[in-house]
């Protein structure tokens, strides 16, 4: 197994194209589970911790740029969380405080699981995905960005740069259930968004998180829909059944905290 | 003197007659409450090398040479080997021996559950093992498991006996009750999930074997170990220092350890065998499943005129069938009781002992059907049960050698009094609501169990037992009685444990037993040394011993005279005195046990189905306190758990292969720190008068006992809804209200039809 | 491949393999053993360290990753031979039972009381719920870090 430690983005880019097979590690929650349970032996990791262009976030023409390395721990923190209310909502319930502090947006995207906290609230706000490889860089709509249970569209040469995010000025929020009150993997997770129209995403209650929209006089059928539009499974975390009433009960909880 | 008498033995619920030769327990009793050192909030004399990371438990341990041990597990509930190779393994990298089924009697070429060990690789670094097992090529005949236990009962597939109980006439007693009450009560299984997973280092040197184990027995270790490699006992020797919690899964050697004293004897070198998490989750014991069918019945006046219930105890491959019947036939005066319990064997991992095993399950049952009971009676809960108060043990009419589990109750009164100020606190979907449930349990250890003291010329003591402190904080309990009785202070008492070369025998660290089995044995040995040092003064003094007494490190004398400890033992040098104690017997005739009520507050969301423990009220009655603040320690460890138990944890196995699909601490979901409610914990404190010279109960257990219940019928009381299946997932809760919405519209029905 | 790293203040060197854990290297390779391997996802935070001053479980970081990075782990919280005060109060609070889950507590302790110095029971449970404990029903848990937090 080789470590690849690039130390800038066009660096990490040519590595990635010379080493296809790389896989990529940034704070290591997904891939270091996978190798310390043996159920991975990649060829070779490319570290991405000591590319400086991952990090951080920054307003672009209104809409919120997340590099691929913003950890959840800054996702709560003022004045990104102000911004992005719902997914620092999200973030606070990702693990304990070390996990937040090592797992990423662009881990999460990466990753591209049923169950990943960060999709839904990303999903409310529009978030376009870029991607670049030696070759050039790509912007990909969130929703056509994941393909389905932890797969996405990206090249073997290409990475995630990170995400741009709207919604910045509406009402948000995120939910989550879960069998305790911390370390959850979500049952079922839920973003809401009142902006021009109604739009809620869902996690684990379907093979990808799902975006539905409605026009804003569709307040009181819109639990129903949501529920409807998922296509859930019974697995060791709760029922197919549980999963639809939950997002019905929550999403109308959530419409009331952002029609308030 | 010594006398050889024979005694009933138990631990965890289970009797064995015996022959123990035990010394006369002729010691003064100490008074009620707190004294000088015993009965203090006393911090562990052990824990800052725990909170530095310097304390060194199995896990840590590096030897020179040592191996590592991966164990190839059967991924099949029952299936027979017709051909394993293990030589692949063999010639793997850093492989230094493989054995397999024809090596050890703990390999198997017919596993009976997933997670039996079949094989197992010696390797430079787990890594290398696990590599290299992987490479071992099996040929299985896959066959088809029984994992249903109603199905196990009807093929009459058991692991024991099927227990039958009757004292009365049950069906007399239900053919004069007023009111009958029937439910089904099912439990799943759970796992202990100890932080430090089972592991053992072996190590043979000149003609013995050194394991290193994370056990709660080391002795138990040394005889079955002595047992299978046949070896006399002195040759093996095992040393458990620091261990990461028990619960009762570190009886025993399990499988690891023969592998790992097998494999070192092959390549002579030391070799660890740690299990993973995951085989942590599939291979190291449970609390098994049961299924409870049960009957209640009484006079409108409150009397219990019969109790009878079919218990099947989803026991798995092997081990042993806990009493899950005892609560029913042991809590309440009922004259006409009637148990059946069914011992299951399946293709499912063995249960081990865990905290309580059988009487946590079975007080879930039983006192959340009491509830329905009083529900359908009009009766207050708590005055049901203190209608039926059982003043002996009314499986055999003993007496109690003490019971104040109605200073329990008239302790709990005022919170249970506060039913109404919680109902109120309900607002929108969150229904708040308080239920209590009583505890019974054993917890008062016996012979044999033995200590040595030495005091030397620096006035200082030393503890010597062959013991071991498994997390509870025993090294710190023995210190506080030695420094009781030798009057002197607590740091100048040092408990020298954990190595079966270095003390006599001592207790299991198990069945809420270490207090109760060791402690009277320590207090023994100092006062063996204290009479020895008084002896000694007296003659150095010209005095009378009898006017003579030790306290705050000093020789005092009645009539005022006072001298430091060391004018007597500095005359001795590298001299020591040296006392010895043993544990005595216990009272005849009587029956020992613990007792306890919790009354808990809970928050049903009846649209999500969440439900939020608020707040637990613990009041145990174990006897005396040795460490108030390891004490509530105990009582909110127990409660945690319990929590974890009633609400998030489960073992998850498929039905159709029985293979385990929790295996890991983010599927087997144990509470965080962000699930505890408000703790309230209560200790009698009252010394039982005729249980050795401490008066002293174990607290290990029943504290977890109660928990389940409580939660469940503060849950009736707070929506009306009927708990019947653990863990209360939110499916399970909105099920319960379902259905308690279908009855009382049926009764609304029927009310209108009339 | 070898990393240097520094380590409680002092640089080091190792020889690690690839794929392996910082958690593995400090306990394998650097005769560090405080840090507890108990699920090696990053669910029970027994292996706490400080990563560049951010908590972290040292399980979830690959040891390549830490080559020119400060780690301070459950050793390296005592100064100048003094216990830290989050030890001590961890003694004292009765927050130890069986001690295999504390070093990771201690460290996640120091880690929250370094950024607030006044916790309240919220503040705790969030800051300490990525750390499992099995044995003390983390009631004395609260106590222990109410009691770092008065002692600082």
């Amino acid at each position: 197994m080789d470590v690849l430690t690039p130390r800038s983005l066009e660096q990490a880019l040519r590595l990635k194209a010379e080493r296809p097979d790389a896989v990529p590690i940034q704070g290591g929650t997904d891939v270091m589970v996978e190798l310390n349970f043996d159920r991975a032996r990649p060829a070779a990791l490319l570290n991405l911790n000591e590319v400086a262009e991952l990090r951080g976030w920054s307003r672009q023409n209104g809409r919120v740029w997340l590099g691929s390395g913003l950890t959840y721990a800054e996702a709560m923190e003022r004045p990104l969380a102000e911004a992005l209310p719902a997914l620092a909502e999200a973030a606070r319930t990702v693990g304990g405080p070390q996990i937040r502090n090592r797992g990423t947006i662009g881990g999460n995207l990466g990753t591209a699981s049923p169950a990943g906290d960060a999709l839904p609230p990303l999903l409310v706000c529009g978030a376009e995905v870029k991607i670049a490889s030696v070759r050039g860089e790509r912007i990909v709509p969130l929703p056509d960005f994941v393909v389905g249970p932890k797969r996405n569209v990206l090249a073997e040469d290409e990475l995630i740069l990170g995400v741009s995010v709207g919604g910045t000025e509406s009402r948000q929020t995120f939910m989550k259930v879960g069998p305790r009150n911390a370390m959850v993997i979500a049952v079922v997770s839920l973003a809401v968004r009142v902006d021009g129209d109604l739009r809620a995403a869902f996690g684990s209650a379907g093979p990808v998180p799902t975006l539905v929209r409605a026009g804003l006089g569709d307040v009181d059928s819109f639990p129903q829909r949501v529920a409807e539009a998922a296509s859930p499974i019974d697995d060791v975390r709760g029922t197919a059944s549980y999963r639809r009433h939950a997002l019905r009960i929550l999403t109308r909880r959530a419409l009331d905290r952002c029609l308030v | 003197m010594a006398r050889l008498i024979r005694t009933e033995k138990e631990v965890e619920g289970r009797y064995e007659e015996v022959w123990i030769v035990v010394d006369e327990d002729a010691l003064d009793r100490w008074p009620a409450g707190p004294l000088t050192t015993v009965g203090q909030r006393v911090p562990r004399v052990d824990g800052l090398a725990r909170a530095r990371g310097q304390a060194l438990f199995t896990a840590d341990l590096q030897l020179p040479g040592m191996l590592h041990t991966a164990v190839l597990r059967s991924p099949y509930a029952r299936a027979r080997v017709i051909s394993i190779d293990l030589e692949p393994a063999r010639s793997a990298f850093g492989v230094r021996a493989v054995i397999g089924p024809a090596d050890l009697d703990q390999l198997t070429d017919e596993p009976g559950y997933v997670g039996h060990a079949v094989a197992a690789v010696a390797a430079d670094t787990f890594g290398q093992a696990q590599a290299a097992a992987e490479r071992i090529v099996v040929e299985w005949d896959v066959l088809e498991p029984l994992l249903d236990a109603d199905e196990a009962v009807r093929q009459e597939s058991f692991v024991s006996d099927v227990a039958n109980y009757e004292r009365g006439d049950f069906e007399r007693g239900l053919g004069g009750a007023d009111v009958v009450v029937e439910a089904e009560y099912r439990t799943q299984v759970v796992v202990h999930n100890s932080l430090e997973t089972h592991q053992a280092v072996c190590h043979w040197e000149d003609d013995g074997i050194t394991i290193y184990i994370s056990t709660q027995y080391i002795w138990g270790i040394r005889a079955s170990m002595a047992d299978h490699l046949g070896l006399p006992p002195d040759k093996v020797r095992v040393i458990c220092h620091a261990m990461g919690g028990g619960f009762g899964a570190k009886n025993s050697p399990g499988d690891y350890t023969p592998i790992a004293a097998e494999l070192a004897k092959r390549t002579a070198r030391p070799v660890r065998c740690a299990l993973t998490r995951r085989e942590e989750n599939v291979a190291a014991g449970n609390r098994n499943a049961t299924i409870q069918r049960l009957t209640a019945a009484a006079t409108t006046d409150g009397t219990l005129v019969a109790l009878g219930g079919d218990f099947v105890n989803a026991v798995g491959y092997s081990g042993w069938s806990a009493t899950t019947e005892g609560p029913m036939k042991m809590l309440y005066a009922c004259d006409n009781v009637r148990t059946t319990q069914y011992p299951a064997k399946l293709n499912l991992p063995p249960m081990a002992a865990f905290r309580a095993p059988g009487f946590v399950e079975g007080t879930f049952g039983l006192e959340c059907l009491l509830d329905e009971l009083a529900v359908k009676l009009g009766i207050d809960p708590l005055e049901l049960r203190r209608m039926n108060y059982a003043d002996s043990d009314r499986t055999d009419d003993r007496p109690f050698s003490s019971k104040n589990l109605a200073e329990c109750y008239r302790r709990a009164e005022p919170h249970w009094a506060k039913r109404d100020e919680v109902r109120a606190r309900s607002r929108g979907p969150w229904k708040h609501g308080i239920g209590l449930a009583s505890q019974i349990w054993y917890g008062g250890g016996g012979p044999p169990s033995y200590a040595w003291i030495r005091v030397g010329s620096d006035g200082r003591a030393q503890v010597v037992t062959a013991m071991q402190d498994i997390g509870t904080g025993t090294r710190t309990a023995m210190a506080q009685i030695a420094a009781e009785e030798l009057g002197i202070p607590l740091d100048h008492v040092q408990v020298s444990l954990g190595d079966s070369a270095r003390g006599p025998f001592a207790s299991i660290s198990a069945g809420s037993s270490t207090v109760p089995s060791m402690g009277p044995a320590v207090r023994s040995a100092a006062a063996d040394a204290k009479r020895q040092i008084i002896e000694i003064a007296a003659q150095r003094f010209h005095l009378e011993e009898r006017v003579l007494d030790l306290r705050d490190g000093q020789i005092v004398s009645t009539d005022g005279g006072s001298w430091p400890l060391t004018e007597v033992t500095g005359l001795l040098e590298s001299g020591q005195i040296l006392g010895q104690g043993a544990r005595g017997p216990n009272p005849a005739g009587m029956q020992v046990l613990t007792f306890g009520v919790q009354v808990a507050e809970v928050a049903v969301d009846v649209e999500t189905g969440e439900v939020r423990v608020d707040k637990i009220v613990a009041i145990h009655d174990v006897g005396r306190v040795i460490n108030a603040l390891g004490a509530e320690s105990q009582v909110e460890g127990g409660i945690i758990q319990g929590i974890g138990h009633t609400l998030s944890e489960e073992r998850i196995d498929d039905p159709a292969t029985g293979s385990i699909l929790s295996r890991t601490l983010d599927a087997y979901r144990m509470p965080t720190i962000a699930d505890v409610p408000e703790i309230v914990s209560e200790l009698v404190d009252i010394p039982d008068e005729h249980l050795t010279n401490l008066g002293s109960k174990g607290l290990g257990e029943p504290p977890i006992i109660p928990v389940a219940a409580a939660i469940a019928n503060a849950i009736r009381d707070a929506t009306g809804a009927e708990i019947r299946s653990l863990p209360i997932t939110r499916e399970e809760m909105l099920r319960a209200l379902r259905e308690a919405e279908a009855r009382e519209k049926e009764r609304r029905g029927a009310a209108a039809a009339v | 491949m070898r990393i240097e790293l520094s380590v409680n203040g002092e640089p080091c060197e190792a020889d690690v393999w690839e794929g392996e854990s910082l958690l593995y290297a400090l306990r394998e390779r650097l005769g560090l053993p405080g840090s507890k391997n108990a699920c090696e996802q990053g669910e029970c935070g027994s292996c706490s360290v400080l990563l560049d001053g951010k908590l972290v479980c040292a399980c979830l970081v690959l040891a390549a990753q830490a080559e020119g990075h400060e780690i301070v782990t459950v050793e390296g919280l005592a100064e100048d031979g003094r216990l830290h005060k989050v030890q001590e109060a961890f003694v004292a609070a009765g927050a130890v039972q069986c001690g295999f889950c504390t070093p990771g507590l201690v460290v996640a302790t120091a880690d929250l009381l370094a950024r607030n110095v006044y916790p309240s029971d919220d503040d705790i449970r969030e800051a300490l719920s990525g750390n499992l404990c099995r044995c003390t029903g983390y009631a004395k848990i609260f106590d222990a870090v109410r009691m770092a937090a008065a002692s600082l």
